[in-house]
C-alpha cells in the first residue's frame, strides 16, 4: 500500500497529463443513454465491451447523459460524455476506464517504476481505486473551501443554459452532527431572491436556468457559498460548519438581510446561544424571559405565567412546540418556563403579520423549535443549576436514518425548601420536572418522520394543606413528503393536553379534588409549492377537535361529604383552509398575501339554557334548556381572516413594511385574578359566548448600517380586540354551570411604536429597544348591569406605555463573555381605594375605578459571564460555567401594591417578588 | 463537609430570601371620598338585642375615626306593614332589645338619613340558625393556639353561616400594688381596686363565614374561627372566646366572602382583581346615592371556651411591658417622683422598711394597656 500510496501523490502532483489515451480500441459501441446516469450508462458499455468502468458514484450523482449513438467508439462516446463537464477521463492498457473529477490520472506508469504491473483489479470499484481515499483526505481538510470552489451541476448538463427555469431544494445540515437548519437563508445577489429554511431544514427555490452563486447564511454558523450550473430542476443539499469564535476577530454571522429583506414584519427570532447568553434568574435559561425583551412584549410581573403582546391578553399567544400546542408553557407559578434550554434550538414570535397557516388566537405565534438528535455520533449535555438539573441524549439509533433526542429536567426545590430556617418555606414543597423526546426518521430522500413528545409536570403546596398540580402533556408526528422539487408538504397529527387538580383532605369532611383538562386533537396539512422564480404558493388545512372538562369536583378521602360535581364536558371542532402566495413583483416590491378560513363547530352532546330574549342573561332569566345530542351541532361560526404584507426595498439598506391581518380565536381562558394562574380555566365558544377577534394594522421602516451588522427599525401598530372576556366582580368561575352569565364581552384597542437598534455583529453585540404603547379595554356589553368605569377606557393589566429593554454582550475572548441585560418600564395600573369604610368589625377599603392608578416604575439590571472551557476539539467533555447575578442593583420592584385589613386596620404594602440581587452559578457540561 | 453544611441555609437565604418581600406602601393622597352611607349590624330574632351602626366612608389617607351617621331614623319594617323601630344610643349606633319577627314573614331594614334619602335592604326571609355542637382549640407544631367550631343543621337547609367572636383575656402587670397616693398622700387599696389583673375585650375584625352547599349532609367540621399565635399576651392568664353563629343566605355569603376576599385576603402571587360590592341595601328616592352593607335576619347561637395558660405549651410570652425595675425611695423623696397634684409617671407598690417601693405605671397598673379592672360576670 505505501508503494501505491507514494505512486498516486506522485500521478497528482508531479504528472498532469490530460488525457493520454495509450490503448486504442477498434470496437464501435451503439446505445441510448439518454436519461442514464453514471452507473447506467457505465453498465451499457461494459455489456458491449471488455471494458471496465470505474468512478466514485458520489461524485458523478448528478451527472445524468442526454444522447445517444450508433457505431462509435469508446473515446469518441466517452469524449461527448465528459465534454463540458468536470469530469475526465483515462483508459488504461487493461481497458480499465477511470473517471475523475477536475483531475485526469495518468493510468500508466512507467515501465520500470513498479516491479510488478498493477494489481489486478478488486471486484470492488471504490477500493479498487485508492485515488478515492486520497481525495477524500484532501476534500476533508479542505472541506469547504473546495465545496465553495466546486460548481455544483444542477440537472443535466447542456451545451449551453437552455431558456426557462429550474428549482432547486434540499436540506441545509450542520456539517458536524448532521442536523437540519431552521430558517437558513439562501440568497442570491442576481436575481435578488431568497428563500429560508423551513422547519425540516428544507428549502425549495425557483430561478432562472444558468449560473448562479448561492449565499447561505445562518445564526451562529459560517456563511457559505454555492456555485451552481442550473440546467434543470434539481437537489442540493448543502452542509453548514458551526461557528467558531477564532482567537483575535469575533464575527458573529446572523441572517444578513434579515432585517431590511425579510418579507414578513414583526417577526422576532431568538436562536438558543443568544438566548443562553442573557442572564437569567436562578442560572436556567429561559426561553420566556428571553422573549419578555423583546420590544413589544409585556407582562403583569416578574411572576406572572403569561406574557402580552402588543396589547394582547396572555392566552392569545398561541405557544408550539415543535408544532404542539401548550396552554402552560410554565413551571413553579409562572417563574421558569417549561422548555428545556439543551433541547431547544430557537423560538420566533409573530406579533405582528402572522402566517395564514397559524390561526386560532389573535395576539402572536411563540414557535420552539428543538433539535433533532446528532445524525453522527452518540453525544450529550446537561447543566446543574441552583434550582435544578438537566440532562439530553441524542446520536444515530440504528444508522444515520434515524436520530433520537431526549432530555429530562427535574428540581431539587422541595430539598431547598427544607432548608431555609423559615416555618413558611419548611411546610411548603414544589416541584417540577419536564422531559422531551424526538426521532427523526428519513424514510427516503423523500420522505422523512418526526416525532415530538413533551410532558411537563408541577406540583406545589405552600405553606398550606391544599395541593396543586398541573401538567401538559403532548405528542405529535409530522411526516414530510417531498413530491417534486416544486411541491413539498407537512402533514401532522397530534394530541394536546393540559390538566390541573386541586385537593385537599386536611380536613375528612370536606376532602376534595378538583380537576380541569382541556385536550385537543390536531391534524394539519401544509402544503409550499414554488410556482416559479416570482411565487411561492402555501396551502393547506387544518383541524383541530376539542374537548373540555371544564370542571370536576370529587370526594376525596372515605369521611368526605363532598358531593361529585361535573360540569359537562365540552367538545368542538375547529377547521380552516387556507391558500397564500408570496408573490415577489419586482425586485423592490414584494407581497404577501394570505387567506384563512376558519370555521367553528361547538359540538353536543351538550344542555343549552335559552335565557329570555332582550334581557340579561342571568340565572333569573332562563327559559328552558335545550339538549343537543352527541356530534350534534350547536352553533357555528365561520369567518375568512386576511392577512397581508408588502416589503418596498428602498435601497440596498432600507425597505419599508406594512401589514394587515384580521384574526379569530374560538377558546377563552377564564382568570379573575390579575395576573393569570396556572389553575385558570379555559372555555369554548359556544351559543352564548362570542368568539374573539381582532385586527392588527402595522407600517415599519427599516434601516441598515456597516453592511447589515447594525439593523435599525420602527414600527408602529393598531389593533383592535373584540368580545375580549372579563367577569362580573366577584363572579365565580370554578364549576359554574351558567358561565355565560358571569362573563362581560369587552373590547379593547391597542397602539404603540417600537423602535430597536440591533447590532448583530462583532465582539459587541445586542439590541437596545424602545417602546411606547398603549392597551385600552371597554365595556360595552348592555346587558352587563354595573359596567367597569362605566363603560369608559380604562387601561389593561399590562399597559405599560414605556419600555427601554437593553440587551449586551461582550466577547472578551473566546473563553469569556459578558452579557448585560437592563430594563425599564411604566409600572402597571393598579385599582387603589378611594376610600375606607368600616364594615364586619373591621376597616375595609372601597375601591371604584379599575385601574387608574400605577405602581411605582420597574427597573431592573441582571449580568452574567459565561466561562467556556478550553476548544480543543478532541475532549471528552466540554464543559461551561455560567455565573449571574440578576437585579444586580438590588431594586424592590413591586410586583403588586395590595391593601389587606390587620387587626381592625387597613395596611397598604408593595409586594416584590426578587427584591435582592439574586446569584446563580450553573455548570454546562457536553460530551 | 461540615463547612457545607453551613454553607448551604447561608446560599439559600441569599438566594430565595430576596423572594417575597413586603414593604410599607405609602399611596398617594386620594381625596375620592363618595362619602357613602355604610350600614353594620345584623337583625337578630329573638334572644339577644339588635345593634346597627351607621357611619360614612372617609378619605384613605384620613386619620380620624369614620364619621357616625346621627339622628336617622332606622327600624325593622315588615312585608305586611308592621314596623319596629330601633333607638339611638350615640355614636351611629342604633338598637333595640329582643325583636320576635314572625319567620313566615318577609322583612328589610329602613333607614332615613337627616339628608332625607330613605334606604331598605332587599326583603328576606328570618332564617334560623341551628345550635353550635362545639368550640374547641388545638396547638399546631408551631404551638401556635387554633379555634375551631363544629356545627351541623341535621334538617340540611342552613347551608351558609356566618360567625363573629369576642375574645377576652385577662392579664397581669408585673408588680401587684398595696398602695395607692390620694391627696398627695400614700394609703393602702382596698383589696377590691387591685390594678395587677386586668381583663381586655375585642371584637373579631375578620369575617367568617362557610358554605357547606358542596356537601352532602349540612355539616361544618373543623371551622376555624380564629388564631391565637404562640406566645401571645392573650393566654398569660386565661382566654376566652364567645362565638356567635348566624344564618344567612347564599347571597349574604358571597357578599362577606367577596368583602373577605379584597380586604383580608391579598398579597399573594394571584390576586383578584380588586373591586367593592355594595350589598342588599339601595335608596329608594335616588337610585344614584349608593349604600354600603348587607343586612341579614337571623336567630343566634352561642357557645363561649376558656383556655387558660396552663393548658398551653410552651408558651414563650414576651411581655407588653418590657423590663421592670422595683425603685425604693425614702419617704422624704417621694414628691420628686409622685409631684403634689400629678401626674405621676410612676405607680407606688408598698413599703420595705419605711421605704417607698415603686415602678413605672405601665408595670404596675394594667390599665395602661387598655384592659379594664371589671371582671367580666362569666369568668372563673
Amino acid at each position: 500500500m505505501p508503494n501505491i500510496f507514494r505512486s498516486i501523490s506522485c500521478l497528482i502532483f508531479c504528472s498532469f497529463v490530460f488525457s493520454t489515451l495509450h490503448a486504442q480500441n477498434k470496437k464501435t459501441i451503439s446505445g441510448d443513454f439518454r436519461g442514464m446516469k453514471m452507473e447506467q450508462f457505465a453498465e451499457a458499455i461494459e455489456a458491449q465491451t471488455d471494458y471496465r468502468f470505474y468512478f466514485k458514484p458520489s461524485e458523478t450523482d448528478s451527472m445524468v447523459f442526454d444522447f445517444e449513438v450508433k457505431d462509435q467508439t469508446i473515446t469518441s462516446i466517452l469524449n461527448r460524455a465528459f465534454a463540458q463537464t468536470d469530469f475526465h477521463y483515462a483508459i488504461d492498457g487493461d481497458h480499465n476506464v477511470f473517471i475523475t473529477e477536475k483531475y485526469t490520472i495518468q493510468p500508466d506508469l512507467p515501465a520500470d517504476y513498479f516491479n510488478d504491473r498493477r494489481p489486478a483489479s478488486d471486484s470492488s470499484r471504490e477500493s479498487a481505486f485508492s485515488i478515492d481515499n486520497y481525495l477524500e483526505n484532501q476534500r476533508s481538510q479542505k472541506l469547504r473551501s473546495s465545496l465553495e470552489n466546486r460548481v455544483f451541476v444542477i440537472g443535466p448538463k447542456t451545451n449551453a443554459y437552455r431558456q426557462g427555469k429550474g428549482t432547486i431544494a434540499g436540506y441545509i445540515r450542520d456539517a458536524k452532527t448532521g442536523e437540519t437548519i431552521v430558517g437558513a437563508t439562501i440568497s442570491l445577489d442576481n436575481p435578488p431572491v431568497g428563500v429560508s429554511t423551513d422547519a425540516f431544514g428544507y428549502f425549495s427555490l425557483t430561478l432562472p436556468l444558468g449560473p448562479h452563486i448561492l449565499h447561505i447564511s445562518s445564526i451562529g454558523m459560517k456563511s457559505t457559498v454555492r456555485h451552481i450550473a442550473l440546467y434543470s430542476d434539481g437537489k442540493l443539499n448543502i452542509e453548514m460548519e458551526q461557528f467558531i469564535p477564532g482567537l483575535k476577530a469575533v464575527t458573529i454571522t446572523s441572517e444578513k438581510n434579515s432585517n431590511t429583506g425579510r418579507l414578513q414584519m414583526g417577526v422576532d427570532r431568538l436562536n438558543i446561544k443568544t438566548i443562553r447568553q442573557m442572564p437569567v434568574v436562578l442560572g436556567e435559561a429561559d426561553i420566556l424571559r428571553a422573549v419578555l425583551t423583546l420590544p413589544g412584549v409585556t407582562s403583569v410581573g416578574e411572576a406572572s405565567a403569561g406574557f402580552n403582546v402588543r396589547g394582547g391578553s396572555a392566552d392569545q399567544n398561541l405557544v408550539l412546540f415543535n408544532g404542539s400546542t401548550i396552554y402552560n408553557p410554565t413551571h413553579f407559578f409562572g417563574f421558569f418556563s417549561s422548555f428545556n434550554p439543551d433541547a431547544v434550538k430557537g423560538v420566533e414570535l409573530y406579533k405582528s403579520s402572522i402566517p395564514e397557516k397559524y390561526g386560532g388566537r389573535l395576539s402572536s405565534v411563540l414557535d420552539v423549535t428543538t433539535r433533532d438528535g446528532n445524525k453522527k455520533k452518540l453525544s450529550g449535555s446537561g447543566g446543574i443549576g441552583p434550582l435544578d438539573a438537566r440532562m439530553t441524549v441524542e446520536g444515530p439509533l440504528f444508522n444515520d436514518k434515524t436520530t433520537f433526542l431526549i432530555s429530562g429536567r427535574s428540581t431539587y426545590s422541595d430539598w431547598l425548601l427544607k432548608q431555609i430556617p423559615n416555618d413558611a418555606y419548611k411546610n411548603s414543597t414544589a416541584g417540577f420536572y419536564d422531559a422531551n423526546l424526538r426521532l427523526t426518521h428519513e424514510i427516503n430522500a423523500r420522505n422523512s418522520l418526526f416525532l415530538t413528545a413533551y410532558i411537563s409536570n408541577d406540583r406545589f403546596t405552600l405553606n398550606s394543606d391544599t395541593l396543586y398540580k398541573y401538567q401538559n402533556k403532548n405528542i405529535n408526528l409530522q411526516w414530510k413528503h417531498i413530491f417534486n422539487n416544486r411541491l413539498n408538504a407537512v402533514f401532522m397529527t397530534g394530541i394536546d393536553d393540559y390538566n390541573y387538580s386541586i385537593s385537599s383532605t386536611a380536613n375528612p369532611v370536606n376532602g376534595y379534588n378538583l380537576s380541569f383538562q382541556v385536550a385537543q386533537y390536531n391534524f394539519h396539512g401544509d402544503f409550499s409549492y414554488n410556482l416559479n422564480t416570482k411565487h411561492t404558493i402555501g396551502f393547506g388545512i387544518s383541524s383541530i377537535y376539542y374537548k373540555l372538562h371544564p370542571g370536576d369536583l370529587d370526594p376525596q378521602g372515605s369521611k368526605s361529604l363532598v358531593i361529585p360535581d361535573h360540569v359537562p364536558d365540552e367538545q368542538a371542532l375547529e377547521s380552516a383552509v387556507y391558500l397564500g402566495d408570496h408573490y415577489s413583483v419586482s425586485s423592490k416590491l414584494s407581497i404577501e398575501a394570505g387567506l384563512r378560513y376558519s370555521l367553528y363547530n361547538y359540538l353536543g352532546p351538550q344542555n343549552i339554557y335559552n335565557y329570555a330574549p332582550g334581557q340579561p342573561l342571568q340565572t333569573t332569566s332562563i327559559i328552558d334548556s335545550t339538549n343537543y345530542g352527541p356530534g350534534k351541532v350547536i352553533s357555528t361560526y365561520q369567518y375568512p381572516e386576511y392577512r397581508i404584507s408588502a416589503r418596498y426595498v428602498l435601497t440596498d439598506m432600507s425597505s419599508v413594511k406594512i401589514g394587515y391581518n384580521t384574526l379569530h380565536q374560538f377558546i377563552h381562558l377564564l382568570s379573575n385574578t390579575t395576573a393569570i394562574s396556572p389553575t385558570d380555566i379555559w372555555k369554548l365558544s359556544g351559543p352564548h359566548i362570542s368568539p374573539q377577534s381582532g385586527q392588527q394594522f402595522s407600517l415599519g421602516y427599516y434601516r441598515d448600517f456597516q453592511s447589515h451588522t447594525i439593523e435599525t427599525s420602527i414600527e408602529v401598530y393598531y389593533k383592535t380586540l373584540d368580545h375580549y372576556l372579563d367577569y362580573k366582580s366577584g363572579a365565580s368561575l370554578v364549576l359554574n354551570h351558567n358561565i355565560e352569565t358571569d362573563v362581560i364581552s369587552t373590547r379593547g384597542k391597542a397602539y404603540g411604536a417600537e423602535l430597536m437598534i440591533k447590532k448583530t455583529a462583532g465582539k459587541l453585540n445586542g439590541w437596545i429597544s424602545y417602546t411606547y404603547s398603549r392597551t385600552l379595554l371597554q365595556q360595552d356589553d348592555p346587558n352587563a348591569g354595573q359596567l367597569i368605569n362605566g363603560g369608559q377606557y380604562y387601561p389593561a393589566n399590562y399597559d405599560r406605555p414605556n419600555v427601554v429593554n437593553f440587551i449586551g454582550n461582550y466577547q472578551i475572548n473566546h473563553r469569556f463573555s459578558i452579557s448585560l441585560n437592563m430594563n425599564y418600564s411604566t409600572g402597571r395600573p393598579i385599582t387603589l381605594p378611594t376610600a375606607i369604610y368600616d364594615l364586619g368589625g373591621g376597616e375595609r377599603v372601597f375601591y371604584s375605578d379599575r385601574n387608574q392608578y400605577r405602581i411605582p416604575d420597574y427597573f431592573r439590571m441582571d449580568l452574567s459571564m459565561n466561562i467556556e472551557g478550553n476548544h480543543k476539539i478532541k475532549k471528552f467533555k466540554h464543559s461551561s460555567w455560567s455565573v449571574g447575578v440578576y437585579n444586580l442593583t438590588g431594586r424592590k420592584n413591586p410586583y403588586s401594591v395590595y391593601f389587606t385589613q390587620e387587626n381592625g386596620v387597613i395596611k397598604g404594602y408593595k409586594l416584590s417578588i426578587f427584591g435582592s440581587p439574586i446569584p446563580s452559578i450553573t455548570y454546562n457540561f457536553k460530551f | 463537609m461540615r463547612n457545607l453544611k453551613n454553607f448551604i441555609p447561608i446560599l439559600l437565604t441569599l438566594l430565595l430570601g430576596g423572594l417575597n418581600c413586603k414593604e410599607v406602601y405609602t399611596p398617594p393622597a386620594i381625596q375620592n371620598n363618595p362619602n357613602f352611607l355604610v350600614v353594620d349590624g345584623i337583625i337578630i330574632n329573638g334572644n339577644d338585642s339588635t345593634v346597627i351602626t351607621l357611619s360614612r366612608t372617609r378619605n384613605l389617607s384620613d386619620t380620624t375615626p369614620s364619621v357616625k351617621e346621627l339622628s336617622a331614623q332606622v327600624s325593622v319594617l315588615g312585608a305586611s306593614g308592621i314596623e319596629y323601630p330601633l333607638y339611638e344610643q350615640g355614636g351611629g349606633r342604633y338598637a333595640v332589645g329582643q325583636l320576635l319577627l314572625d319567620t313566615s314573614q318577609q322583612y328589610q331594614l329602613k333607614i332615613i338619613t337627616t339628608d332625607g334619602n330613605e334606604f331598605r335592604s332587599d326583603l328576606s326571609k328570618v332564617h334560623t340558625s341551628p345550635p353550635i355542637d362545639s368550640v374547641y382549640w388545638n396547638q399546631d407544631s408551631s404551638y401556635n393556639v387554633h379555634v375551631y367550631l363544629n356545627t351541623h343543621d341535621p334538617n340540611n337547609s342552613t347551608r351558609y353561616y356566618r360567625w363573629e367572636y369576642v375574645e377576652t383575656w385577662e392579664y397581669h402587670s408585673a408588680y401587684p400594688s398595696y398602695l395607692q397616693i390620694i391627696n398627695d398622700t400614700p394609703v393602702l387599696r382596698p383589696l377590691n381596686e387591685q390594678i395587677n389583673r386586668c381583663y381586655q375585650t375585642k371584637n373579631s375584625s375578620s369575617i367568617d363565614v362557610e358554605n357547606t352547599s358542596r356537601l352532602s349532609n349540612d355539616i361544618v367540621n373543623k371551622f376555624e374561627i380564629t388564631q391565637v399565635p404562640a406566645g401571645s399576651e392573650k393566654i398569660t392568664a386565661e382566654y376566652s372566646n364567645l362565638v356567635k353563629q348566624y344564618a344567612i343566605t347564599e347571597d349574604a355569603f358571597n357578599f362577606w366572602d367577596n368583602l373577605k376576599k379584597n380586604t383580608e385576603q391579598l398579597g399573594s402571587l394571584f390576586d383578584l382583581q380588586p373591586f367593592t360590592e355594595l350589598g342588599n341595601i339601595h335608596c329608594v328616592n335616588n337610585p344614584s346615592v349608593k349604600c354600603i352593607g348587607y343586612i341579614s335576619f337571623s336567630t343566634l347561637q352561642e357557645q363561649r371556651i376558656f383556655i387558660s395558660k396552663n393548658e398551653v405549651y410552651p408558651w414563650s410570652y414576651y411581655p407588653y411591658y418590657g423590663d421592670c425595675y422595683q425603685d425604693t425611695i425614702p419617704p422624704a423623696d417621694l414628691t420628686k417622683y409622685f409631684p403634689p397634684g400629678g401626674p405621676y409617671f410612676n405607680t407606688l407598690i408598698g413599703t420595705n422598711n419605711g421605704a417607698y417601693i415603686f415602678s413605672s405605671n405601665l408595670c404596675v397598673d394594667c390599665t395602661y394597656h387598655g384592659g379594664t379592672t371589671v371582671k367580666p360576670l362569666y369568668w372563673p
